[in-house]
């Protein structure tokens, strides 16, 4: 295979490149009437007449690549032809770009673009005629002068195009990342010289040691072409991890990996409650109209306040009460479903005793561990606590 | 030092715009850089109008070189138009509308650090409107909850600069009565206040530790056993304090029913400018003794002894002389009436395991001599259970117009006159449960996720009845079970605060049809502590009435939680529409 032109100082046949920043890639200059010396002379020695024609000369052709230096499908290059006509007459140009293939042998016999103009600016297609992607242009310049001399050689310059790498964000999980609640990724893929559908993908899923998860095809309406989902609901707790290699026509590639972990959930925990419970036997006063709240909860998936939007819900409130004025067995307060209570102590008696008690759950239906007497519960037996307990005197 | 720009006025103006309502700051500028840039704005916010843009100017210094400015104004997520000084190192903006304009800009090259500001605009015609704050860290961190005024001068989307709070000291001390330490409960108050800002228990030794400003505070000491609680004002935040308490003074009296007997098993207690006394039960002689602190006001509550159909009692009065003995004696024409029989039915049949309390409020129930005379009134409350074949046993009530709410073990719930002047019905159903219907609807359409409370009045409210909640769908439809005949006041609110809660007051059945939340603004500001600066991850911040009392002033109007940054937006109520 034959290796293509090196640029920027591109092979130019017959002549040495010039020097940088303004590059000649050559100057053609050539007896362009030759033959017509040749006819004067003749007719001198034939006739004897002494009269002879001026002679014109080939104009000078010379490529000069302007700028940029790094080419890339779907930018631009600009060219300058540089010419010389002996006579100083006017010289007309007649510019062609070919785009061509994986080697400079592959170009389209059609050219894309023709100017006539002394500056070329060239478009650079990303794919040839034959849609293959284009990794080198060949660029033509003919001259020719008033006189319909054109330079010898006409010049022949060949740039390489090179390829910009895909380029890929960092995946984007909605959901919980929780055992048994399904996962949806996003990567946005984008390459700046291929349409991003021409970029393809592959995902891979790494599950820990038992996982076996696999992942699902996904996609909303209004997805761009950038845009690529996918969905999987991870089956054990432990690292999992996500690779996604993004490839382009030409073989360049990017590559993310995304590593996280995945939990089973967890029972849901009190975190604020006000005003804040003291440890039993301590008791606080009901002496007015008084609210009792938990403020937040904390949970991976029903956390209070509530998530906004599935699959994330709310915490669910169990508020009891015992009193001895109203039986002094502890009696659910029906309907109590939100985050507070009321109470007024004119429901009691004073002096009354009075157990508050609140008790939380998540989706997962668990039973709580401890007796009823106890004035706080965790199921796991940590600082998670799943119930609290105000101890009141009504006043 | 070059100074780019910057008029003395225009200086004033921001400074006063950031003090009002937080116009500036937000300034982000890296300690480290020997080039600081500020923004400064005029006209004062309140003042910006369309017909007046706004003129926002660069003021830069410790950087002498030249600058090009690139600046950026945006407004409900959208670009606004500016137009640049000759310079480049001031712009005008229209404000079209009310709400934050975020100014940004970067000047590319100096090395000097962007800065960006918040600049806030008032709504035409905006009155102020006071509010109160209350922040409550999460549990663990290292800062003090406190309850801060917060003025809405805007009525539109406003940024406001960060809540700073306190990291507080560690108050420490004990409590003891008469020099030995006790069990107690201690509940701190802003000076004149009784709202509690913070609790703490004191165990058996006496000695409690909790986190509070370094502030004063008014605390109210409760202490197990018989002595007295008692209040000390303007105590400062500190280590090492005792409350030391004494037993308080003994109040003395006796408490006779209607016809003048000795009242045995009665609970009495008062409260002496707000101090609550020890609670006392009247001995077989109807004689009780109770600990109390000394004062002006004296408000004195009686529980009668359960079974004798009394109502309990409530006055407060400035003419009772605590240091003679207190007479308290039921009314004498306060008669009662057997219950026993009563037959409570559902669906025609009789309905067993129901409870049933009796309710009611009778004026001048009893009377209180102690030097002067206080009348009580009497609240009563009555609670009964029917048998299995759906029919109270005994049950003795007053004489007077009263209510019955009925409730089902399943949950079913009713409400019935019940005048006991006159001999009460044979019998009180349950009946269907109605129902209070209606849609909840934001601007832009039904709300999902509403929350809908029913928080049941009058005789629902003091038969202790709770709150009931539910929550909307999609189509923001709701339609609760409640008590026939039970006035409830309606609250619709949204969790997620896209609109503010309304209040409908209704007597079940009721169908409320469509009801719009009541619009809002955003409040962005964020949580940081002040010795650090760091944010406050998870603080709840909650917006409360300025002016309300009792229970009301402990209810959130709206409430956030603060983000990872310590950031939080919380809606306001709009007002005038």
């Amino acid at each position: 295979m034959a290796s293509p032109p090196s640029g920027p100082a591109a092979r130019l046949p017959g002549v040495t490149p010039g020097a940088r920043p303004v590059v000649a890639f050559g100057l053609a200059r050539g007896l362009a009437g030759g033959a017509a010396l040749g006819v004067a002379l003749a007719c001198s020695l034939v006739s004897g007449c002494f009269y002879l024609e001026p002679v014109n000369q080939r104009p000078g052709i010379e490529i000069i690549r302007l700028a940029p230096e790094a080419l890339s499908r779907g930018g631009t290059v600009s060219l300058q032809a540089r010419v010389l006509d002996p006579e100083g007459g006017a010289v007309s140009l007649l510019w062609r770009a070919h785009a061509c293939a994986q080697t400079v042998a592959e170009c389209d016999a059609d050219s894309f673009d023709t100017r006539a103009q002394a500056v070329f600016e060239v478009a650079i297609p990303t794919v040839t005629l034959a849609s293959a992607p284009v990794q080198h242009l060949k660029i033509t310049l003919e001259a020719t002068d008033e006189r319909g001399a054109s330079a010898r050689p006409s010049q022949e310059l060949y740039l390489d195009i090179g390829n910009e790498a895909p380029v890929l964000t960092s995946p984007r999980a909605t959901g919980a990342l929780v055992v048994g609640q399904p996962v949806e990724v996003l990567v946005v893929r984008s390459d700046a010289d291929d349409a991003a559908s021409n970029v393809a993908l592959t995902w891979t899923l790494f599950p820990p040691i038992g996982g076996k998860a696999s992942l699902g095809p996904l996609s909303y309406p209004g997805d761009s072409d950038r845009e690529q989902r996918r969905q999987f609901t991870p089956d054990v707790e432990g690292p999992w991890s996500i690779e996604v290699v993004a490839r382009d026509p030409l073989a360049r590639e990017a590559r993310v990996v995304w590593l996280f972990a995945v939990e089973v959930d967890r029972p849901p925990c009190l975190r604020a409650l006000a005003p804040q419970p003291p440890a039993a036997p301590a008791t606080l006063l009901l002496d007015s109209l008084r609210r009792f709240s938990v403020l937040t909860v904390q949970d991976t998936l029903d956390p209070f306040p509530g998530g906004a939007r599935p699959p994330f819900g709310v915490a669910q409130f169990t508020w009891s009460l015992k009193a001895p004025s109203r039986g002094g067995a502890r009696q659910v307060l029906p309907g109590a479903a939100g985050n507070f209570v009321e109470l007024d102590p004119a429901g009691f008696e004073l002096g009354e005793l009075v157990e508050l008690r609140v008790e939380i759950a998540d989706r997962v239906a668990r039973s709580l561990p401890c007796a009823d007497g106890a004035a706080t519960c965790s199921i796991e037996g940590t600082g998670c606590l799943q119930r609290q307990t105000w101890l009141l005197e009504a006043r | 030092m070059r100074q780019r720009w910057l008029p003395a006025r225009a200086l004033t103006v921001c400074l006063c715009a950031a003090a009002l309502v937080g116009c500036a700051g937000d300034v982000d500028n890296p300690d480290d850089s020997p080039c600081k840039v500020a923004l400064v704005f005029t006209p004062d916010p309140a003042e910006a109008s369309p017909t007046a843009p706004v003129r926002a100017m660069a003021q830069v210094t410790g950087y002498a070189g030249g600058t090009t400015f690139q600046w950026k104004v945006t407004h409900e997520g959208g670009d606004v138009p500016i137009t640049r000084s000759a310079d480049g190192s001031a712009i005008d903006f229209p404000v079209l509308s009310a709400g934050v304009y975020q100014v940004a800009l970067e000047s590319p090259g100096s090395g000097c650090p962007g800065a960006s500001a918040n600049f806030n605009v008032a709504a035409p015609g905006t009155i102020t409107q006071a509010y109160r704050l209350r922040i409550t860290p999460p549990p663990g961190a290292a800062a003090v909850g406190q309850i801060v005024p917060y003025v809405d001068r805007s009525n539109a989307d406003t940024s406001q600069q960060a809540l700073v709070l306190s990291p507080g000291i560690d108050a420490s001390g004990q409590v003891r009565v008469n020099g030995a330490a006790t069990a107690a409960s201690l509940r701190f108050c802003a000076p004149g206040s009784v709202e509690p800002l913070a609790e703490v228990a004191a165990s058996s030794t006496g000695r409690f530790t909790l986190r509070l400003e370094a502030v004063s505070y008014d605390v109210l000491v409760v202490p197990a056993g018989g002595a007295a609680p008692m209040r000390f004002a303007n105590w400062p935040a500190q280590g090492g304090q005792v409350f030391d308490v004494g037993a308080g003074v003994p109040v003395g009296g006796t408490v006779r029913d209607p016809a003048g007997a000795p009242l045995s098993g009665a609970r009495v207690a008062l409260q002496v400018d707000g101090v609550p006394s020890t609670v006392a039960t009247s001995a077989a002689d109807g004689s009780f003794t109770l600990q109390a602190r000394s004062g002006a006001v004296v408000q004195l509550a009686v529980t009668p002894p359960a079974g004798r159909g009394l109502p309990q009692l409530l006055g407060t009065s400035t003419a009772l002389d605590l240091g003679l003995p207190l007479q308290i004696q039921y009314a004498a024409g306060l008669m009662t009436r057997d219950l026993s029989g009563l037959l409570v039915t559902q669906g025609g049949s009789a309905a067993p395991q129901v409870g049933v309390v009796v309710v009611g409020a009778i004026g001048a129930a009893a009377s209180a001599v102690a030097g002067g005379t206080l009348e009580l009134q009497g609240h009563l409350r009555v609670a009964a259970q029917t048998g299995a074949d759906g029919r109270l046993g005994a049950a003795l009530v007053p004489r007077a117009a009263l209510s019955a709410v009925l409730q089902a073990s399943t949950g079913e719930l009713a409400v019935h006159p019940l005048d006991t002047r006159v001999a009460p019905p044979a019998a009180l159903d349950l009946g269907a449960p109605p129902q209070i219907s209606g849609v909840v609807m934001l601007s832009q359409g039904p709300a999902d996720g509403a929350q809908i409370r029913l928080e049941p009045q009058g005789a629902l409210a003091q038969a202790g009845i709770p709150t009931t909640v539910s929550t909307t769908g999609a189509s923001g439809a709701f339609s609760l079970p409640a008590a026939h005949g039970g006035a409830y006041q309606v609250v619709l609110t949204d969790p997620r605060w896209r609109g503010l809660p309304v209040r409908v007051a209704v007597t079940a059945p009721a169908a409320l049809g469509p009801r719009t939340l009541a619009p809002r603004f955003v409040l962005a500001s964020k949580i940081v502590i002040s010795n650090v600066s760091s944010p406050v991850v998870g603080a709840v911040v909650e917006l409360l009435c300025h002016a309300c009392t009792g229970v009301e002033r402990q209810r959130p109007i709206s409430g956030a939680v603060s983000d990872a940054s310590g950031e939080f937006l919380l809606a306001v109520p709009r007002r005038g529409q």
